[in-house]
């Protein structure tokens, strides 16, 4: 009886503690459970900067009682997530944000308009009449940047919801185009069909923008109503072009309000849909704006710059004409190359269309992207024209064709060798484009046939231009000097070269020496004294202007100047992988060292202040370690918002630390995430391969130059109202906040104090619709949802 | 030349028939009762460097059609008067008739019916076109140059006006006006320099001015960076100035002695600057006229601490321009050479004015010389050349209206400025008292205000007898109109319409801004209640009111808000207050 009765206890405990362990295990496994948000409905504000919406949202209207944003208080303050420290990625300009944003990737565009040094190919990013011309006629199906993804074979978001489960409007990443809308939009601005609308529209000026604007709205209600699709997004550009232009701020707040109304009307369609309690939606913008309502932007003209002799006498290339509102040329939307001519050039009977020996973007905003010509090349260039002349003396042409011939085998070598490593992938992309249109037949519906023939046509293109570059090379590494050599036949055409060096960027040969070509004692050709050379370096960081007319705005225009350092040439103490030199002036430098993640330990940053970074011919590296102190690039020890005391940042600094730790310790300094951001725009990733990849070594721009506050770099026309790019906190606060139905998981009235940057929207969403990937390399915002998706690797 | 020397003489007029409205900030409101139930408000303004007078001068009247009531729902703007006064020939003042004493000058606008000035402004085109122009050019030139130049000083009294409207309305001095009713009349104000102005709707004035506005603020700031721009790729001292509070509005060019001694003969592109090359070996060497020395500190800085001064330069002034200007700034004075602005704005009207006034050319009747101009103008105006009048009017306006007020300048330069620019202290129009004088008249503005109440009450009731008797006014050349004499009754009646249209304009704005209307929502939910519990005696304006009902229910964040307005668009008895429920 006893033993029957112990054995019947024993039994009773043994299911206690499996009921036990089975409840813990439920009660853990709520906690690590996916979200099941069903749909997302994404507001991409452009521009909206996340500074004005918490100033907005902290103020009260005093005949309501509410925010001047009662919608943005309602749903992301009240009842959702709200992300206040959420900062663009990298260099805060809107394509190379999008494309992280839209992908969850880092981003692989580095501006918005980038070109090709061996074939000067533009990918105008911005630029979406040819898009909307070619669509028309199907031969493309996506804008300029989503076909780089897609040859990159990065996904964006809304691919994974698959063919006719999405809904996107017109933006930057944009896959078709709803002609319906625009069509219906075109009617709406000219109302014929009242008399009266008619003639208040054309008093007031036929508002096209906000007739599509008012289409594309209503398309996006009317997709809330379809169950079947459950990803949909609407773009709005209305606060980025208004906060270039106009600084003041109820105008930029009556936008804000405006975008506020809107996300109030999405709601409440979302409210009304079939899967409103599985809705997520979203708020998110791309960057910030650097505005203040008392002063005015300045620009600063780099391409005159880059035309006076003092600047290298260059023949710029951008993708638009200068001040083109100013033009008839200006009018031209298909224009994607532009030469500005130098008056000054040394390239004598050249033309300067043929030979561009400078590229930048029009739309600088607040940093640029200058690409130089290979300052080998310019030599070559310089040596050819000199022995075009009948009367060079005879030692001086002898020197003059061996020098010509040295820097030819040195061109050629690097230039072959990166052939060389391209040509398997040439080769493959000469018969992809082929086979892409055989598996699209024309008969097949949807996009995949203007898709494939796009893509079929970029890469056809390429292969020509590259073949022709090919040649042009060969033409010139096989001339012998047994004739007179002419320049305008050799010098490869439209064509820039290999990156340069860092050495070629503080030696750059722009003309040659006053005194013309000189000799070295035994008969050489003395380079050091025959070319005039500007260290580049040194020449930007010591512009300044005459007029210094605003309170808060310097004479100095430039605030530093960022390059990329090859790993290999690191002095091996450093133990780095990757470095980025940041120069102010001679004695206000900053290297910032990366090392790549490591099985279980992830990437890491370190900063060290140095002064007199050089590389010599043979790329050997030098410079002198500082202490940290004032005065440096970045401000990082002086800034008062650095979250580490001062008593300990110097051991702070002087330490790895990853970019999470980074983050939280400078995001509220006045370069906010600079560090990180730097190291991102000069990151590449050596795993990938392929022609399109292996290609984005030649699309980098060999300087990046930032701005100082309140300068800008735009060409195409003035934005004195703000700017962005840079990495300023107004430029980089930007806005993240999410809301949803009972059923997405989110926990509502939450406050996120972490710092987050573009990288976590992606992983974020996906998690709360239960799609986690684990190898989004972004964090996803945890403190919002009650699930935990794997962290990233 | 007669010909040529007469339009020159009324370029120059209107040039100078501008008047230089108060000075901003000191401004107030009078409210002048007339009897018969309605107001004058009147706008005046100060000069504060005027060290003459210290009086405020009247800049604009309004007269606000009350009821006799407290009640702001049901009151009506009316009629607005240009106060400032213009400069008027003897010729001028022969030729136009005074207003006999007692009765009410001849307003600006009515903004009861605003589409009148159209008809008018038509029917003097049309006599122009048909009996003047035909006449010769005897007829002609005087004629359509009288019109030109009395047009020219209108808008540039309008532009002051308005001017001072819009820094009120920034700083949120509205008077005793509503902020619709001060949209309004701003709007208003705004189109009449427009020929289908009139015809245009209230929200759809308000559109105009708005992006007017915001076009003007994108200029500022774009011809500012501009001329920056070209000032520093020029090697040249660049100087925005602004009157106190305000945007730069202007800006001069300057000339550094020290600079020119090292770099003369240096390249110069004229392009946006419109001035001769000041590089070149012809210009002065020697500080010939008005020069000031600045002291810059070691980053550049203009300062005025000499113990801070890094160096010291000569500097003289080259160029004013207006930076209120389409596209690009608008030159105003070149001070090396001060006949050229005037003897290019000479040139330029000559263009304008050469087909039509002077060789009696009608565009439509040659449409290649119409297809041309329309070209040129196009294309010179992409590059930025100055080819609106209007747009060059409000450039000098604006800049006349600060210049005594810019701290920015030495006051020797100030008053070289403001006499280039013909800057003239403010008097007061004969028309203010010939209004004030018409507020206490039987015959002036009382009488008037009863004839339109008559005429809004016989719209009201007999639509039909209305229209019809259009026939016998203008049978009558305007002697006869058809009106319906208040009693109380009908007065009541009055009150409740306009109190309606009131509430549906409230609810169309709603809904054309596509507000999402919750219980916050107070003035909205007040005008559909209005509209709900109050049918109008106008069948139309019945029918309106359903529709808008309907439209909002759907326009509601809450399902309670959405029950409340169907019922209100249904007739039924609401259960509970309007805005009762929660969110």
């Amino acid at each position: 009886m006893e033993r029957h009765a112990a054995r019947h206890a024993c039994r009773w405990r043994h299911k206690l503690i499996r009921s036990l362990r089975a409840l813990l295990l439920v009660l853990f496994s709520v906690g690590t459970l996916p979200g099941e948000a069903k749909r997302v409905v994404i507001m991409k504000a452009d521009g909206l900067p996340g500074w004005l919406v918490e100033r907005m949202l902290a103020e009260r209207d005093p005949d309501t009682g509410k925010s001047p944003l009662p919608w943005f208080e309602r749903l992301f303050v009240e009842r959702g997530v709200r992300v206040p420290h959420f900062y663009s990625r990298g260099v805060s300009l809107s394509v190379p944000v999008w494309s992280i944003l839209d992908t969850g990737r880092p981003a692989e565009i580095r501006g918005n308009v980038e070109y090709d040094r061996y074939t000067l190919r533009a990918f105008d990013y911005l630029n979406f009449f040819p898009f909307y011309f070619r669509s028309a006629l199907s031969k493309a199906a996506d804008m300029p940047a989503v076909e780089l993804l897609d040859d990159l074979g990065i996904p964006l978001l809304a691919d994974r919801f698959g063919p006719g489960h999405t809904h996107q409007s017109f933006q930057l990443f944009q896959r078709g185009i709803r002609w319906e809308a625009l069509k219906r939009a075109a009617g709406g601005g000219f109302p014929l069909r009242s008399p009266q609308k008619f003639l208040d529209e054309w008093q007031a000026g036929f508002a096209l923008s906000s007739a599509v604007m008012d289409e594309v709205e209503r398309d996006l209600l009317a997709a809330l109503a379809k169950e079947q699709v459950t990803y949909l997004d609407l773009f709005t550009g209305d606060f980025d072009h208004l906060g270039h232009l106009d600084n003041t701020g109820p105008a930029l707040r009556a936008v804000a309000i405006k975008i506020d109304a809107l996300a109030g009307r999405m709601w409440t369609a979302i409210e009304k849909s079939p899967l409103a309690a599985e809705t997520l939606f979203v708020l998110v913008s791309d960057h910030g704006m650097n505005t203040d309502p008392s002063i005015y932007s300045q620009g600063y003209n780099l391409v005159d710059l880059l035309g006076e002799t003092a600047g290298g006498a260059h023949h710029v290339l951008t993708n638009r004409h200068p001040l083109s509102e100013y033009k008839l040329r200006g009018l031209d939307p298909f224009v994607h190359r532009v030469v500005t001519a130098s008056p000054a050039s040394p390239y004598t009977g050249a033309s300067h269309k043929d030979y561009p020996t400078a590229l930048l973007d029009l739309d600088g905003n607040e940093r640029a992207g200058l690409y130089l010509r290979n300052s080998d090349l310019n030599v070559i260039h310089l040596l050819l024209l000199q022995l075009e002349r009948r009367d060079l003396p005879v030692p001086v042409r002898r020197a003059t064709e061996a020098a010509c011939r040295q820097a030819i085998a040195k061109f050629a070598a690097a230039s072959q060798s990166r052939l060389l490593s391209l040509q398997p992938h040439l080769d493959a992309l000469a018969t992809a484009g082929d086979e892409l249109l055989a598996r699209s037949p024309v008969a097949t519906p949807g996009l995949a046939v203007p898709r494939a023939k796009a893509r079929a046509a970029s890469w056809r293109a390429d292969h020509l231009a590259y073949q022709e570059a090919r040649a042009a090379i060969g033409r010139l590494a096989s001339f012998d000097f047994t004739r007179r050599p002419a320049a305008a036949k050799l010098m490869p055409k439209r064509f820039i070269g290999e990156p340069n060096t860092l050495h070629q960027l503080q030696n750059y040969v722009v003309a040659l020496a006053p005194e013309g070509l000189q000799l070295t004692a035994d008969g050489r050709l003395d380079e050091a004294r025959s070319f005039r050379r500007l260290n580049y370096f040194d020449f930007l960081n010591s512009l300044t202007v005459r007029n210094v007319v605003q309170a808060g705005v310097g004479n100095r225009p430039v605030d530093f100047v960022a390059v990329r350092i090859p790993a290999g040439r690191l002095p091996d103490g450093l133990s780095a992988n990757a470095a980025v030199w940041v120069s102010a002036g001679p004695r206000q430098q900053l290297l910032i060292l990366s090392r790549a993640p490591s099985g279980n330990q992830p990437g890491q940053l370190k900063v060290i202040p140095i002064a007199d970074l050089r590389e010599d011919a043979e790329g050997r590296l030098t410079f002198e370690k500082l202490r940290w102190g004032a005065g440096l690039p970045l401000a990082l020890f002086e800034d008062e918002a650095f979250a580490v005391t001062t008593a300990e940042r110097e051991a702070w600094l002087a330490e790895w630390h990853s970019e999470h730790d980074w983050l939280a310790a400078t995001h509220r300094t006045r370069y906010t995430n600079a560090v990180i951001g730097l190291a991102e725009h000069f990151r590449r990733d050596p795993s990938r391969t392929g022609f399109h990849w292996a290609r984005r070594e030649l699309v980098e721009a060999d300087l990046l130059l930032l701005a100082r506050d309140h300068w800008n770099f735009n060409v195409r026309g003035f934005n004195p109202g703000g700017n962005h790019g840079g990495f300023l906190r107004a430029s980089t606060h930007a806005v993240l906040m999410l809301t949803g139905g009972g059923q997405t998981g989110l926990r509502p009235g939450v406050t996120v104090q972490t710092p987050y940057d573009s990288l976590s929207l992606v992983p974020t969403v996906l998690g709360l619709m239960g799609r986690c990937e684990p190898d989004l390399p972004g964090p996803a915002i945890q403190e919002a949802t009650n699930f935990t998706c794997p962290a990233p690797r | 030349m007669l010909r040529l020397s007469r339009v020159a003489i009324f370029f120059l007029f209107t040039l100078s028939a501008g008047q230089l409205a108060a000075e901003l900030p000191r401004a107030h409101w009078q409210r002048i009762p007339v009897e018969g139930g309605s107001e004058l408000l009147v706008l005046y303004s100060a000069l504060p460097d005027d060290p003459q007078t210290n009086e405020h001068t009247p800049v604009l009247s309004v007269l606000r059609d009350t009821l006799g009531d407290d009640d702001p729902d049901n009151d009506r703007l009316r009629y607005v008067w240009l106060l400032t006064g213009e400069n008027r020939s003897r010729f001028t003042r022969w030729m136009t008739r005074e207003p006999a004493r007692g009765d009410m000058p001849r307003p600006l606008l009515d903004l009861g019916a605003p589409g009148q000035g159209l008809w008018k402004g038509l029917v003097r085109a049309t006599v122009q076109s048909m009996v003047l122009d035909p006449g010769g050019a005897a007829m002609r030139v005087p004629s359509r140059s009288y019109t030109s130049g009395r047009q020219a000083s209108r808008t540039v009294r309008l532009f002051e006006a308005l001017r001072l409207l819009v820094r009120l309305r920034d700083e949120a001095e509205r008077g005793p006006l509503a902020p619709e009713e001060y949209s309004r009349l701003l709007a208003r104000i705004f189109v009449t320099e427009r020929t289908f102005g009139g015809l245009v709707t209230d929200r759809g004035v308000v559109r105009i001015l708005e992006r007017d506005l915001e076009q003007r603020r994108l200029a500022l700031g774009r011809n500012w960076e501009l001329l920056r721009q070209r000032a520093e790729a020029e090697g040249l001292v660049f100087q925005p100035i602004r009157a106190e509070g305000e945007a730069p509005v202007a800006a001069l060019l300057w000339l550094s002695l020290t600079d020119l001694a090292k770099s003369r003969n240096r390249p110069f592109d004229g392009r946006f600057l419109s001035i001769a090359n000041p590089w070149n070996g012809n210009g002065p060497t020697e500080p010939d006229g008005y020069t000031e020395l600045w002291h810059f500190d070691a980053d550049g800085r203009r300062t005025a601490d000499t113990a801070k001064a890094a160096r010291s330069e000569e500097m003289l002034p080259l160029a004013l321009y207006s930076l209120d200007h389409p596209k690009t700034p608008f030159l105003l004075i070149d001070f090396r050479s001060t006949w050229k602005p005037a003897m290019r704005e000479f040139f330029r009207r000559l263009t304008e004015d050469l087909p039509r006034t002077v060789l009696g050319i009608a565009p439509m009747a040659n449409l290649q010389l119409w297809g041309t101009q329309v070209a040129v103008h196009s294309i010179r105006g992409r590059r930025g050349a100055a080819n609106q009048r209007t747009s060059r009017l409000r450039a000098t306006a604006s800049v006349r209206q600060s210049v005594l007020s810019m701290p920015q300048l030495e006051p020797e330069m100030r008053e070289q400025v403001a006499q280039h620019l013909r800057v003239k202290s403010p008097s007061m129009s004969r028309q203010y008292e010939g209004l004030l004088d018409s507020s206490q008249s039987e015959n002036g503005v009382r009488r008037r205000v009863r004839r339109d109440r008559e005429r809004e009450l016989a719209a009201l009731l007999q639509p039909t007898r209305l229209r019809w008797s259009w026939l016998a006014t203008v049978a009558t050349a305007g002697l006869y109109r058809y009106h319906l004499p208040e009693t109380p009754e009908r007065l009541a009646l009055l009150s409740r319409e306009r109190r309606l249209t009131n509430a549906a304009q409230i609810v169309e704005e709603a809904l054309a801004a596509k507000v999402v209307v919750d219980s916050s929502s107070h003035r909205i939910l007040w005008a559909a209640q209005e509209l709900a519990l109050r049918p109008s005696a106008k069948a139309a304006a019945q029918k309106r009111t359903e529709g808008l009902l309907q439209r909002l229910a759907h326009q509601t964040a809450n399902e309670q808000v959405r029950q409340e307005f169907l019922a209100m668009w249904k007739g039924t008895p609401l259960v509970t207050p309007v805005g009762g429920g929660t969110n």
